[in-house]
């Protein structure tokens, strides 16, 4: 749609946008810098589930625990030490993307739908731990009455400095993942998920990889966490059902897997419209899910690639090639196949 | 039928490989000699890709030795085999990334070259991402699709895909270089122009180079040495003139009566 | 003799895990795709006859047949809308297809009826058995027969009948299949179909035993679908029957002294399976063709 505006423009239009950003708390009444906010927790939130699931291929449903642990170790962290919280920052990070390596290791054994099963069993569990284990985490109330945050000496009890805060966070973790989307390492994850073989054929470390990018991933829904933390205040399980890991795999999928501002795109719409279009509330998980049915079928780079704002790198759906069946079963993601019926050959045998 | 190649870069003793009762390789030797061209023939099922994929460590094979540089393989997964002892293969259906750019493609063959920072650290004077790319294009510009680099790798013509497979893999910088059919689906004068590439590949680069074809004329003008394999076993071996006559190799694709006719 | 109770118990509801498991597992095992959207078509069903029950007071046993046919027609509408168009290309991309439709599938089972629970009419009465001590509800016993007679009947569906027969051949080779004449199209929407009626008389047992539906019943039968199906070896039939039953009996027994971790079971089953031994307990390790 968008295509045809010149590069520079285009870049001049994203700067404008990220001005605009800085200057929204004085433009726009307090709910709207609210939402604005939530948006931008939930563009964090979906960039991590980004490079798990856009770029390596890899279905998690247990990305909801993952911004789950980031918020209640930043949440008992506030309540229990006095700790700055640029450190709160640092230890949930680190700790989410710990926990996301662990469950990232489980991709070592098995690959595609099994790890979707996986992650779903996770976050499951987490789910269950978070509403049982009272003391730790105030079970189905969870945790409220967090202090706000104090950055470097820059209070952040007012909104619009939460705000802004939280905006430089997303910038922060955009601009982080563009880094390693754009580095040999996204093209590493891209190889993987097109096709492990080739990965492996040509020196990738498949299983090394897979264990990383859910350390990365992890960590980022970790920062996310610890902004919905200092947004809201408080921390409850609700918050981290798989109905969460959901719609973060809605946001990647509509705003456009593997592109930098899918993530923010696609919260615009998912969360935006769910803040302003209430009347729309009945029909939302409708429209959500006929919206990712037809971007998976006709536009896989989502809003990015229906804006025309950059490259699609997003796993297309293809009907080309036989040999369904052959890689399924055994556990990894077929590759894409070329363009061309694969002849049957002794390629073809068991 | 022995032809003895002087420090093999690899070399495969009695090597087997089924699948559950399937032969698909019986007990195969061969030697691959440093800075050669190995022609690798047989009819369709005589087991050449599942030879060429147990050279390339894809599939394990169920017997029989394997060594490369003298290190036995067997059990090394491609991903090493690639990195650590340069062998690089391309595939005969074709296998590229289809959401990836021609450049990104050949790209993904540098992936050893790259330290972990620079997942991070992308950008920058003197950056490897920077080098990289120059070669790149010199590895483009090698294999004749120097003008392609920035379309989608999928959308090319057949033959200047299976191009973009050669450029992949020896963006590896291999010594070793697996083809598996790489003239399937040419036409003669993009035969002849993948003849000319094999010879500058093994002359310009110093590499060995295995290939295994249908086409003969493919083979016999760049092989110096062509083994045939016929269900799973190697029939006949030594210099494409003596092998293009050998009674076993014309019955095992032709069938008993023509060699006798 | 109360562990024997605590098996009886696990036995009915596990019945009900296997129904479910082999009509995610028969999608898998002939497309090797997982069917996000079975719990929410089991859970449609069951609304379905629920619907036409109160609705038109129709007999409980047409009602339930009307339902399991919606579940076949609803689960032959995702296979044509989401899955036949994308069966080639990633296997992210059917994955997020269902789950898509399914979302949809709940969303008008909402705006019909609501996110409360309500009541199903049990079709077993109320009522219990008694055999020594050991006390076996009626619903129990009509899920334990029910659930017998629709594997035997299911089986034997696969293993006599034609369509059965293609269903098996697809399973094996979907190009050899089409090349050999199978109407590969018609049998991947028997499949789905059959996956379809199968979650939704499971859900009905369910819904029988606890006697309440509501929306979000789809979702926890499903992951113990999944993890029963996992356990006995995705994909194989036999395997799903004793993961679901292994499941329920699990439950039964540990899951008292797992308190208000009782669901967990399932989750830690399937992953120490799949980690352990990601064939199942009963399948074998296919190696990778390339």
């Amino acid at each position: 749609m968008l295509s045809f505006v010149p590069k520079p423009i285009m870049r001049i239009a994203l700067l404008a946008l990220v001005v605009l950003g800085f200057l929204l708390p004085n433009l726009v009444e307090p709910y709207t810098i609210r939402v604005a906010a939530t948006i931008l927790v939930f563009t964090v939130f979906a960039t991590g589930l980004n490079l798990i699931l856009g770029f390596g291929g890899l279905l998690s449903f247990g990305h909801a625990a993952m911004f789950g642990a980031g918020a209640y170790i930043a949440a008992r962290l506030m309540l229990d030490t006095g700790m700055s919280l640029a450190l709160v920052i640092v230890c949930s990070v680190l700790g989410t993307a710990v926990f996301g390596l662990l469950v990232g290791i489980t991709s070592w054994r098995v690959g595609g739908d099994y790890l979707a099963l996986i992650t779903l069993g996770a976050g499951q569990i987490f789910y269950l731990y978070l509403n049982n284990a009272k003391e730790v985490t105030g079970g189905a109330t969870g945790l409220p009455g967090i202090p706000p945050g104090v950055f470097f000496g820059w209070d952040l009890t007012a909104i619009e400095n939460t705000y802004l805060f939280i905006l430089g966070a997303t910038i922060v973790a955009t601009a982080f993942a563009w880094l390693i989307g754009k580095s040999f390492l996204g093209r590493s994850l891209l190889a993987i998920r097109e096709d492990e073989v080739i990965a492996r054929a040509h020196g990738i470390n498949v299983p090394l990889t897979k264990v990383i990018v859910f350390g990365i991933g992890a960590g980022i829904a970790g920062l996310a966490g610890v902004l919905q933390v200092l947004l809201l205040g408080f921390v409850g399980p609700a918050s981290f059902t798989v109905d969460q890991s959901i719609l973060a795999v809605e946001i990647v999928l509509i705003g456009g897997m593997a592109t930098t501002l899918g993530p923010f795109l696609g919260s615009i719409l998912v969360i935006g419209s769910t803040e302003y279009l209430r009347s729309l509330a009945d029909y939302r998980s409708m429209i959500f899910g006929a919206l990712m049915v037809l971007i998976l079928l006709w536009k896989p780079g989502g809003l990015v690639q229906i804006l025309g704002l950059g490259e699609t790198r997003a796993s297309k759906a293809t009907s080309l090639s036989a040999l369904l069946a052959k890689l399924r079963r055994s556990g990894t993601p077929p590759s894409r196949h070329s363009a061309h019926a694969e002849p049957v050959t002794e390629e073809a045998r068991p | 039928m022995s032809t003895t190649v002087t420090d093999p870069i690899f070399r495969a003793t009695g090597v087997g490989c089924r699948f559950g009762g399937v032969i698909a390789l019986d007990s195969v030797d061969f030697e691959i000699g440093r800075n050669e061209i190995v022609g690798l023939i047989g009819p369709n099922g005589s087991g050449k890709t599942t030879l060429l994929n147990v050279l390339s460590g894809i599939y394990k094979s169920t017997s029989g030795e394997l060594e490369v540089d003298g290190r036995p393989s067997r059990f090394m997964s491609s991903r090493r085999l690639s990195r650590d002892y340069g062998l690089a293969r391309t595939f005969q259906n074709i296998r590229l990334c289809s959401s990836l750019t021609v450049r990104e493609n050949v790209l993904i063959g540098m992936h050893s070259r790259f330290k972990w920072y620079d997942s991070i650290l992308p950008f920058g004077p003197g950056s490897r991402e920077k080098k990289a790319a120059a070669n790149v294009e010199e590895i483009l510009e090698f294999v004749g699709i120097g003008d392609k680099a920035d379309e989608i790798a999928t959308d090319l013509a057949y033959g200047d895909q299976r191009r973009v497979e050669i450029a992949r893999a020896l963006a590896t910088s291999p010594r070793l270089l697996l083809l598996d059919e790489p003239a399937a689906g040419m036409n003669p004068r993009e035969a002849r122009v993948l003849v000319d590439l094999i010879h500058r590949i093994h002359a310009e680069r110093d590499m060995a180079v295995v290939v295994i074809e249908h086409n003969m004329n493919v083979v016999m003008n760049t092989a110096s040495r062509v083994m045939v394999l016929d269900a799973g076993l190697c029939i006949a071996h030594g210099d494409p003139k003596t092998v293009s006559a050998d009674p076993h190799v014309l019955e095992a694709y032709l069938g008993k009566r023509f060699r006798d006719a | 003799m109360e562990f024997l109770q605590q098996v009886t118990n696990g036995l009915t509801i596990g019945s009900v895990y296997a129904l479910v498991a082999i009509g995610f597992s028969v999608v898998y095992g002939a497309l090797g795709l997982v069917n996000f959207a079975h719990g929410d078509i089991l859970m449609a069903g069951t609304f379905v006859t629920y619907g036409v029950y109160t609705s038109f007071h129709l007999p409980i046993v047409i009602s339930c047949v009307i339902g399991i046919l919606a579940g076949i027609v609803i689960a032959g509408i995702v296979e044509e809308v989401a899955v036949r168009p994308v069966l080639k290309s990633h296997l992210l991309i059917p994955m997020m297809t269902t789950l898509g439709m399914g979302l949809i599938i709940r969303n008008l089972v909402e705006l019909k009826y609501g996110s409360g629970t309500l009541p199903f009419p049990s079709f077993a009465g109320s009522g219990f058995f008694h055999i020594g001590d050991l006390q076996i509800a009626r619903a129990a016993v009509v899920t334990l027969v029910v659930a017998v007679i629709t594997l035997v009947l299911f089986a034997a569906f696969l293993k006599f009948t034609k369509p059965g027969f293609a269903i098996r051949v697809v399973a094996q080779d979907m190009t050899a299949a089409r090349l050999m004449g199978v109407p590969v199209n018609r049998t991947i929407m028997a499949v789905y179909g059959a996956g379809g009626a199968l979650g939704v008389i499971g859900g009905l047992l369910y819904a029988n035993t606890l006697e309440v539906v509501y929306l979000g019943m789809g979702f926890p039968i499903l992951l113990k679908g999944f993890a029963a199906a996992i356990v006995g070896g995705i994909g194989n039939l036999q395997g799903a029957l004793i993961g679901g039953l292994v499941l329920g009996i699990l439950e039964a027994t540990v899951g008292p002294a797992a308190g208000s971790y009782r669901d967990a079971i399932a989750f830690v089953l399937l992953i120490a399976i799949l980690l352990v031994r990601p064939a199942g307990l009963l399948g074998a390790r296919v190696q990778e063709r390339v």
